[in-house]
């Protein structure tokens, strides 16, 4: 349910729609006597009912402000804006009204209402009541929004109850507007010739335009063609309504009714109240929404507060638990390396250097390389095999290729480079490896190529071997030009000596 | 005084919004504190490794109660040590019927540089042996009896040549072996 408050003159009139209906309507005399509450239509019985005011007022002027230094979309807002405060500061009674977008309307125009003192102390003294303005409205600006051209201008001559009002309106805005008394037909033609005359004088208008006639006879409307700035005339048909009329209401407000209907359909109604405040009509509305803004902020800022208190305190609680919950776990580990402790010590009382000694053993062990066991067992079996070659030297020694730099080297009687470990080996450090080195001779074979394929044999053998990498021959058969000979029993023999290094890694067990 | 009063309001007004977003923020900034939580954590993972440690150390000394033992009943110090293993050596060589020319035992604090804030530097005794021997396999049984002397100490053979030479009888040996002490336990 909408309510409309229609004032004219002296005369007050309350309209209510309901669902594109008008159900209940109220006339009545913005009298000086106030005496007690006002009291409101029924249909008011809210505890803050909301009305549109709709002002039809015979001295409604209005003036354009022209905006300086339009430039970039940018500078027109902001421009408009400072005009716009500077203009609602002055003249703070008025409606005024600017264009949002730029290429409509270069101008701020300020609507002086105008109203009698004793209409705005009857409006104050509606307001006392349940009542409360949420906008304010003009009927030149409802007529501008309605029949405005976008493409030039027009203007726009309807009837009120008491004047005939002319009203030019340009790209959805009313620039001009004039009330002149109901008169004759003729005498209303030279009126209209005045006002275009004055528009054209004030450089408003200097093409034929169309002229809207809105509630005027036909006959009267025909008499407005006669000027070279009247492009046409075009009568609005106030009979077809786009809402409906209750069966009890009297069809004398028809007028009112489309005015009031306007109302409620126009961009006109959606109000901003920064720029329209007129301070006997909606002021109570401002205060009324600027306190429950205020409310709803102190609302979200006392929930934000509480919210981020709660926070706070859920944390803390949370922190506390977990704090403690490391306390204990603190103390029980605490409680455990004390059992360790006590337990190790009564297995020895020198525990500690005990272990570490007996942890840098494992240590050790774990990186030790290949053991002389394994290795001379591992060559015996090789040469077992491979009887036609004899060894005459084995060498090794045992290199960390990780721990290289932390090795000290001595080199002993035979002049092998021999290291030591200085440092313990490193978590995860693989086994030494151990280089070994063979020397001999070739005892069977007639022929170099016998001699050359028993070799070949031992160095395929060696190969297959899984701990062995890097075979290296040195020295083999084919390498030397002439082998040893000597003589046997009066027989030159042909011994070839061979040598051959290769590297060995500690296989699963170190004692295989 | 009409605006003067509304001016005051507004002060008023912007002073407690300020008191309340900055009791706000205070109150989120102060949620967000480290606080003690991450030492505690730091501390925690500390005895975490330790309690490891230590139960990996008791581990090993009671896998290893027969050292104890040894180390209660019969303790060696280095000295002993390196007479031993040259007593021992000579013994096996004796039995082996092998000729030493050469036999030393070193220890690694007094020959290398080690630093003594060093924990994990290691020390040894670098046993060299030079002897001629009948077999191979000799050089095992010299190697058991150095083994015999170290007892739970680890050793390990560093670096060994074995010769065949027409002027000598019997396989020439030159061997490095480490033996690895350790002198916070006098052993």
């Amino acid at each position: 349910m909408k309510t409309v408050l229609y004032i004219s003159g002296n005369t007050a009139l309350w309209i209510c729609f309901k669902r594109r209906r008008v159900v209940d309507c109220r006339q009545e005399l913005m009298t000086k006597e106030q005496l007690g509450a006002y009291e409101a239509c029924p249909w008011l019985n809210k505890k803050r009912a909301l009305v549109h005011l709709l002002v039809d007022s015979e001295q409604a002027e209005i003036d354009a402000h022209p905006l300086l230094n339009v430039g970039s979309s940018w500078s027109y807002r902001s421009n408009r804006k400072a005009l716009q405060r500077r203009l609602v500061q002055r003249f703070p009674d008025a409606i005024v009204r600017t264009s949002v977008n730029k290429s409509k309307l270069e101008a701020a125009l300020v609507q002086q209402i105008n109203l009698p003192e004793a209409t705005r102390s009857w409006l104050s003294h509606v307001e006392t009541g349940a009542v409360t303005f949420c906008s304010i409205t003009t009927v030149s600006e409802l007529l501008a929004d309605q029949l405005s051209d976008s493409s030039g201008g027009s203007v726009i001559v309807s009837v009120a109850p008491d004047f005939i009002r002319h009203t030019y309106c340009r790209s959805g805005f009313a620039l001009f507007t004039r009330a002149i008394a109901k008169s004759s037909a003729e005498q209303h033609a030279d009126q209209f010739k005045q006002t275009l005359d004055y528009l054209n004088a004030s450089m408003l208008l200097d093409n034929a335009i169309p002229v809207f006639a809105v509630g005027l006879a036909v006959n009267d409307a025909s008499i407005l063609t006669g000027h070279t700035l009247v492009k046409d005339v075009i009568n609005i048909d106030a009979q077809s309504l786009p809402f409906e009329i209750g069966n009890n209401m009297s069809e004398q407000y028809v007028h009112e009714f489309s005015m009031a209907w306007q109302v409620l359909e126009s961009v006109a109604t959606r109000t901003n109240h920064s720029s329209r405040q007129v301070s006997c009509a909606i002021q109570k509305y401002v205060t009324g929404n600027i306190r429950q803004s205020n409310l709803q902020y102190s609302a979200a800022l006392a929930v934000v507060v509480f919210a981020s208190i709660g926070h706070a305190f859920s944390n803390e609680l949370q922190r506390s638990g977990k704090t403690m919950q490391l306390l204990e776990r603190k103390a029980e580990l605490s409680l455990a390396i004390e059992r360790y402790q006590g337990e190790a010590i009564d297995l020895s009382a020198k525990s500690g250097p005990l272990s570490s000694a007996l942890l840098d053993r494992i240590a050790l062990e774990s990186v030790a390389g290949v053991s002389p066991v394994a290795l001379i067992a591992m060559l015996t079996e090789a040469f077992t095999e491979h009887h036609e070659l004899e060894l005459q030297e084995l060498k090794w020694v045992v290199v960390e290729v990780a721990d290289s730099l932390n090795n000290a080297e001595y080199h002993n009687e035979s002049g092998m480079s021999v290291s030591a470990r200085q440092s313990l080996p490193s978590v995860g450090a693989p086994p030494s490896t151990t280089k070994v080195t063979l020397a001999g001779k070739i005892v069977q074979g007639d022929s170099l190529r016998e001699q050359h394929n028993a070799f070949s044999a031992l160095t395929t053998y060696l190969e297959q071997l899984n701990t062995l990498s890097r075979l290296t021959v040195i020295q083999a058969p084919l390498t030397q030009i002439n082998g040893t000979n000597h003589v046997e029993n009066g027989a030159s023999i042909r011994q070839q000596a061979f040598q051959l290094q290769f590297d060995l890694s500690r296989p699963g067990s170190n004692e295989a | 005084m009409k605006p003067e009063g509304a001016s005051k309001r507004l002060s008023v007004r912007l002073f407690v919004v300020s008191g309340l977003l900055l009791l706000a923020m205070s109150g989120w900034l102060w949620s967000m504190r480290e606080g003690v939580m991450p030492r505690l954590m730091v501390e925690l993972r500390e005895l975490k490794t330790q309690r490891l440690l230590f139960a990996r150390a008791l581990d090993v000394l009671k896998d290893n109660q027969s050292v104890i033992k040894t180390l209660q009943e019969s303790p060696v110090d280095v000295d002993s040590l390196i007479l031993s293993l040259i007593e021992k050596t000579e013994q096996q060589a004796s039995i082996l019927n092998a000729r030493i020319s050469r036999l030393s035992v070193t220890d690694s604090s007094e020959t290398l540089p080690q630093s003594a804030s060093d924990d994990a530097s290691l020390h040894f005794l670098r046993v060299d042996v030079s002897a001629v021997l009948q077999r191979a396999d000799d050089l095992l049984s010299l190697l058991d009896g150095v083994r015999e002397v170290a007892d739970w100490r680890p050793i390990e053979v560093r670096g060994c040549s074995l010769t065949q030479k027409v002027d000598i009888a019997g396989l020439h040996v030159v061997c490095a072996i480490d033996v690895y002490y350790f002198p916070e336990l006098d052993a």
